[in-house]
This record gives C-alpha cells, sequence and structure tokens, in this order.
C-alpha cells in the first residue's frame, strides 16, 4: 500500500576508543632473579598486524614492564611511566626502588579511572632486598606482588599450567622430601618456553617470536647459567649491580 | 548468561600407549550456587567405549538415555558391540537431527577398538553440540573449563604414556584447570580404560 | 460364498468370520515349529529351521553375536527373546517393531519392558491391521519367552488376530497338535529348566519332519536369572552348543550313511 512507507529504528554511532592487541605475557620470581616474557605478535581480529611489537620494556636496571592489552595506550604507558622515573632520577640522584615503581603505576593507573588505560601490567625485577619480585595490576590499579603471574589472551591456558608447576599445586612432595620453595633459573626458562609453546598451540593470537627479560640481582650466581644460553643479550653495561638480559625464540607463525 | 554455563562441569580424554584415560569433575550447579558433588557425567557405552556429557545437565541425562536406546538397538541387530568410530558418528548424527535447536551438550569420547589384525588401538573423539567431530590423537576437551584444560594439557602431554603415567598426566590436568574454574570442580573422576580392564578412580582435590 | 469376503480384512463374513486372519494361521501351519516350555527357574524356547540346506552361508551365525541363525529365534530385549512361526518377513517386521517397543519403554520408565506388556503392544499393533486400513494381517504367529520382577518367568503366545495368552507350555508352526498333546502329558507345574530342556528336546524330535536331530535343524534358547546379579540371562544356542545339548540329552541321531561309512 502506498500509504506505508518503511521507518527505520534511529541507530546510535559511536567511536570505540579501544581495541584488543591480542598476544600475551608472563613473568616469574625466582631467589635472586626474575624473569618476565611477551609474545611479539600483535594482531586486531583475524589479522596480524605485525609479526614483532614488543611488549616487554626495560625501566631501569633492576626493573621490567611488561604490558598487554590494547598496544596503544600500553605504548603510551611505558612512555609515561619512563618520564616519571627520570624526573625521580633527577630528583633523587638514584633509580626508583621496584615496590615504589609498583606502587606509582597504581597512582597512574587510578588517575585514569574514569578512562582507563586498558592494560594489564606485570612489573618483574629484583627488590631492595635482592629477591625477584613480581607485581601484577588490573587497569585500573589493583596490584599484587606474586611469584609468579600470566596475563593476556592466554591468560587462562597458562596461568593453571603455572599453578601447577610453580606452586606444586595439586601435587604432593615424595614422603621425606619437600618442594623447593624457589626454582632455579634454567627450569624457570624452559617453564616459560613451554607455557608460550603450548600457548601458540592452542590459541590464534599468540606466536611469531617470544621475547625473554631476565633481571638478576647484584652478586648472584644464576647469571652464569645464561652465557651458556643460545642468543643471550646483556643490556646492562657492568658486571657490578643488577643486570638485565634478554633471550629471543621464534614461535610458530601460523 | 550462556546456557552451556548454567550448571557448570567439564570433561577431558587423553591418549596413551595401548590405552585412554577419560576424567571429569563432579560439580552440578546452578549458576554460582552448587547443588551437588556427586554429579556424574562419564557413561560406559560399551565394556571398552567411555562417552563425557558436558553442559546442560538436563540434556546430559536425556542424551545418555538416548544413546543407551540406539546402541542398545545397534547391539540387538548388528550381534555384536558397536565400535568407538562407529559410536562416534552415532553421537554426531545424534546431534545434527537437533541442528536448529540443539542439545546443549559437547560430548567427548573415548575408548579402545580392535584393528582386523587383533591390535588395540587408543581412540579419542569429541563433537560440538551440532556434532561436528573432532579426531584428535592426542586429547580433548570440553565444558567451562575448556580453555584452562587446553592450557595444562598442552604442556603436561607427551606421546605414548603408559596407564599409570597418563593417570597421573590427566588427573594433574584436570585437577589444575578446574582449580582455575569457578563453574568446575568438586570432586574429579578418572577412567583409565586398558585392553584388558577399566579402572576408576576419584580423586583428592579443592572441594571450593 | 466365502470367497467374495476375502478380499478385505476390514469386513466380516455372513458367518462372522474374518477369512484373513484364518488364512495367515492357515499360513502359519506349514512353517516350522516353535515350541516352549515355562519352567519354575526359567522358560525354554526350541524351533525347527526350515530354510536349510549346504549352499547356505551361516559364517556369521557360526561365531557372531548371540547365536542363532536369525530366522525362528530372536533376542528382543535383555529379558525377552521371541520364537516366530509364518513369514519369514512379516517376522522380521514384527522382530524390529517389538525391538523399538522395549528400547522405547526403557527410554520413557529406566526399566526393562514387562513381557506381558511386550505382548500388548506386539498385538496392538496387528489387531489394528485386521480392523484399518485394508492392509492384510501379518502371517506371524509368536512365542515370548521372558522374564521381569513383577511376574518372574513367563511365555506368551500371539497370532495374527492381535489375541495373546499365557501358557505353562505351548507350540505354533506344523505339527503343533501333536506337541501340544504330548506337552500335556509330560509337563508338571514345579518343573525346573534342566529337566524343561529335556523335555522340549524330546518332544521336538517326535514332532519335527526331519529324521535327523541336529545344530542345522534346530535353533534352541534359554531365559534364566543370573544367581549374583539376579538379572536375567537370555542365551540363545550356537550351533556346536546346541550339538553339546544333545549328546548330553542323548538325541543326537546319526546320519544312516555315516554309521554305514564306520561300519
Amino acid at each position: 500500500m502506498p500509504d506505508m512507507v518503511s521507518i527505520a529504528q534511529p541507530i546510535q554511532q559511536s567511536f570505540n576508543p579501544y581495541t584488543e592487541n591480542g598476544g600475551t605475557i608472563l613473568a616469574i620470581a625466582g631467589a635472586d632473579f626474575s624473569v618476565i616474557a611477551g609474545d611479539t605478535r600483535q594482531s586486531e581480529g583475524y589479522n596480524i598486524q605485525t609479526r614483532y611489537a614488543p611488549k616487554v620494556f626495560r625501566l631501569t636496571d633492576k626493573a621490567v614492564l611488561a604490558v598487554n592489552g590494547f598496544a596503544a595506550d600500553g605504548n603510551m604507558f611505558v612512555k609515561k611511566v619512563r618520564q616519571r622515573l627520570e624526573w625521580y632520577r633527577h630528583a633523587h640522584a638514584k633509580d626508583m626502588p621496584i615496590r615504589a615503581i609498583a606502587r606509582l603505576i597504581q597512582t597512574m593507573l587510578y588517575a585514569r579511572r574514569f578512562f582507563p588505560y586498558y592494560v594489564y601490567n606485570i612489573l618483574g625485577g629484583i627488590e631492595e632486598d635482592g629477591t625477584g619480585a613480581v607485581y601484577s595490576f588490573d587497569p585500573v590499579g589493583s596490584y599484587e606482588r606474586e611469584a609468579c603471574r600470566a596475563a593476556g589472551a592466554a591468560q587462562s591456558l597458562v596461568q593453571p599450567f603455572l599453578d601447577n608447576q610453580i606452586y606444586f599445586k595439586n601435587q604432593t612432595p615424595a614422603p621425606g622430601t619437600s618442594f623447593p620453595a624457589h626454582l632455579p633459573l634454567q627450569t624457570v626458562l624452559s617453564l616459560v618456553i613451554d607455557s608460550f609453546t603450548s600457548a601458540t598451540e592452542r590459541h590464534i593470537e599468540v606466536g611469531d617470536g617470544l621475547e625473554i627479560y631476565v633481571v638478576v640481582a647484584k652478586g648472584s650466581t644464576s647469571a652464569q647459567g645464561l652465557q651458556n644460553l643460545r642468543g643471550v643479550q646483556e643490556l646492562t653495561a657492568t658486571d657490578d649491580g643488577e643486570r638485565v638480559f634478554v633471550v629471543r625464540r621464534e614461535l610458530k607463525k601460523d | 548468561m550462556s546456557i552451556m554455563e548454567l550448571n557448570g562441569g567439564s570433561v577431558i580424554a587423553m591418549v596413551g600407549k595401548d590405552c585412554v584415560a577419560i576424567a571429569a569433575d563432579m560439580r552440578l550447579g546452578n549458576q554460582a550456587l552448587g547443588i551437588s558433588s556427586k554429579f556424574e557425567r562419564i557413561f560406559p557405552v560399551t565394556d571398552r567405549i567411555y562417552l563425557g556429557l558436558p553442559g546442560l545437565a538436563t540434556d546430559v541425562a536425556t542424551l545418555r538415555e538416548r544413546f543407551r536406546f540406539r546402541v542398545n538397538m545397534y547391539t540387538i541387530k548388528e550381534e555384536r558391540e558397536i565400535q568407538p568410530e562407529t559410536f562416534a558418528h552415532l553421537v554426531s548424527s545424534t546431534l545434527y537431527e537437533h541442528r536448529f535447536g540443539p542439545y546443549f551438550i559437547e560430548p567427548v569420547m573415548a575408548g579402545i577398538s580392535k584393528t582386523p589384525s587383533g591390535a588395540v588401538k587408543p581412540f579419542i573423539a569429541a563433537t560440538d553440540l551440532i556434532g561436528c567431530l573432532n579426531f584428535a590423537k592426542d586429547f580433548v576437551v570440553a565444558g567451562t573449563a575448556s580453555t584452562k584444560l587446553y592450557g595444562v594439557a598442552e604442556g603436561l602431554w607427551e606421546p605414548d604414556l603408559e596407564p599409570e603415567d597418563l593417570f597421573e598426566t590427566i588427573s594433574q590436568t584436570l585437577l589444575n584447570a578446574t582449580d582455575r574454574d569457578a563453574f568446575s570442580g568438586w570432586g574429579c573422576i578418572v577412567h583409565i580404560i586398558t585392553k584388558d580392564k577399566v579402572v576408576t578412580r576419584t580423586l583428592k582435590g579443592r572441594m571450593d | 460364498m466365502a470367497r467374495r469376503y476375502d478380499s478385505r480384512t476390514t469386513i466380516f463374513s455372513p458367518e462372522g468370520r474374518l477369512y484373513q486372519i484364518e488364512y495367515a494361521m492357515e499360513a502359519i501351519s506349514h512353517a516350522g515349529t516353535v515350541l516352549g516350555v515355562l519352567a519354575k527357574d526359567g522358560v525354554v524356547l526350541a524351533a525347527e529351521k526350515k530354510v536349510t540346506g549346504k549352499l547356505l552361508d551361516l559364517s556369521a551365525a557360526k561365531d557372531g553375536g548371540y547365536g542363532g541363525s536369525g530366522e525362528k529365534i530372536y533376542l528382543l530385549n535383555s529379558n525377552v527373546i521371541g520364537g516366530v512361526a509364518g513369514l519369514t518377513a512379516d517376522a522380521n517386521s514384527l522382530v524390529n517393531y517389538a525391538r523399538t517397543a522395549a528400547q522405547r519403554h526403557l527410554l520413557m520408565y529406566n526399566e526393562d519392558i514387562p513381557v506381558e506388556l511386550l505382548a500388548q503392544r506386539m498385538c496392538d499393533m496387528k489387531q489394528g491391521y485386521t480392523q484399518f486400513g485394508g492392509l492384510r494381517p501379518f502371517g506371524v504367529s509368536l512365542l515370548y519367552a521372558g522374564y521381569d520382577p513383577h511376574y518372574h518367568f513367563q511365555l506368551y503366545h500371539s497370532d495374527p488376530s492381535g489375541n495373546y495368552s499365557g501358557w505353562k507350555a505351548t507350540c505354533i508352526g506344523a505339527n503343533n497338535g501333536t506337541a501340544q498333546s504330548l506337552l500335556k502329558q509330560e509337563y508338571k507345574d514345579d518343573i525346573e529348566v534342566k529337566d524343561a530342556i529335556g523335555l522340549v528336546l524330546r518332544t521336538m524330535s517326535k514332532t519335527m519332519d526331519s529324521t535327523t536331530l541336529g545344530s542345522e535343524k534346530l535353533e534352541f534358547a534359554v531365559i534364566t536369572l543370573d544367581p549374583t546379579t539376579k538379572e536375567p540371562k537370555a542365551k540363545i544356542y550356537k550351533p556346536a552348543e546346541i550339538d553339546a545339548l544333545l549328546q548330553k540329552e542323548g538325541l543326537m541321531k546319526k546320519e544312516e550313511d555315516a554309521e554305514m561309512a564306520t561300519a
């Protein structure tokens, strides 16, 4: 009938400021070292934007920050944290200790409580007392020090594996023995690599490459084992003091 | 909230050396409220085929009875026990019959089939809720903790595990994965199926 | 006069008879005998096979499944065995119906179908073919030997009219009159399965058409209760087991030729 015309319902249009760039990060604290790793794939939906986009960044000789979620916010957040660390260095003539960096990150994130940085941060490094530390954050600044944490697309795949292998959950030690409180560096590195290869198998947003940062405490013997590893690069200039190393590995590209 | 997550529950099956294992949690809930810690969701179809049914609990019971009907008819007419591969296709076609009004279940099967030469071949399979078959060679997972199960299984599984080692591997996979899932847990049951026997064990785990 | 009313089952003759049903029963009276005897701890079924011969391929029956050649005696459910006499094609259709009816009951009530109920389901269907649709009736009579927890061991007989009745001992097919009178003489109310087996085999040997009593001509089945699980156990004998049984009862008749060969 000519009188009836179809009238469409109004559709509200809007700009979505966030997007998910995939990827996964992981950090494990040892007795006198800390390992912070992340894959290098950056994706959006089914598309791979790049096979090499670093997600793990060195802040100081003692602290490494991994950021995962919305890459634009992640990269900007790292720049802002680095700027605050530089101001601190000028004001106090020393590097910020890692637990202070952790608290700083909380305040920076909560300041944007009503338009958050869409990032899951994991801060790893060496505490003032020389022990390995891992701090994990949510997008608005809730944080906690832990022995290990996985975040990102494959968190649900990796975290339960780590619960079993790092915390020995659901395992009872052989009678007369007990599980070690801390694992040696070589074991931790193997666990990190296995976690990422497993995640790459079963999650499409994980793959291409793996970058592992190792922060070693002053006077630690763990560093010796590292030199024998293939493709290790030292980022710190001197032998005395804390040391930061990078290990890169390939991951499946499919 | 997804219908598949209303009652909770997860199942996993793994292949070993001349053996298979199938395991599941025992929680039945109504969203966040836990109702039963004794809900069985793995059933024997024949001596050597076991079927796990994670998903909506009412469909677990219904499908179990429907498959019993169809397998009974098969056994009586064929005068022999149904083979695992054939049963998997029976599961697939039964689910596809309800393509546009499906059962909210993602079945997982484990069994031992016999080759013509008399050798033993371990078998696992899974389908989605409308019957798409997946014949994996290593492991299959389903349920609310499926992503967690994938992660731990991928890390712990290796080929050619003996029955005792397969038991340890599948148990650790199930326990650690369900501990990270609010809707799965409250008890775990594991069946290890070999050519000669089936050993069933319940695991001691977190009851929270 | 009767011929004008033969063409359809759905009408009576002037004398008040349904000829198609009677003709169906006539067909059955030429079929192989099926004999059933109810004991206090089980039921025994035996049947004479009519489809035999050297060229018949029975390799599947020898090793496979639950035995039987699939001509006379069928497993209907884990608690009921059926014996058929009449048109084999009709019998196959009815057996299939019986099996699905038993599974439908299991699906609905999660219990094995009671024996009388299974007979009723079959008879309800068979009666329909005498009243609606203008289709001919099934040319099959069946014996149902089964167990349920309500009435324990039972034996029923149903015919093309859709009527059924419960029996302590009965016979259908060829020579059923002879067999029935033999059973009437020898049957005792508190007979046990092991004696019932002997009674059945002796009666069969006297009523069967063929001279030899062996596994090529005989199908045999027994339903009992497993002493430990208390579940019904249906056993359809394999050809080798039937021969062994006949040997034990001393009824194994040798071929005349074979005897002459050894002499």
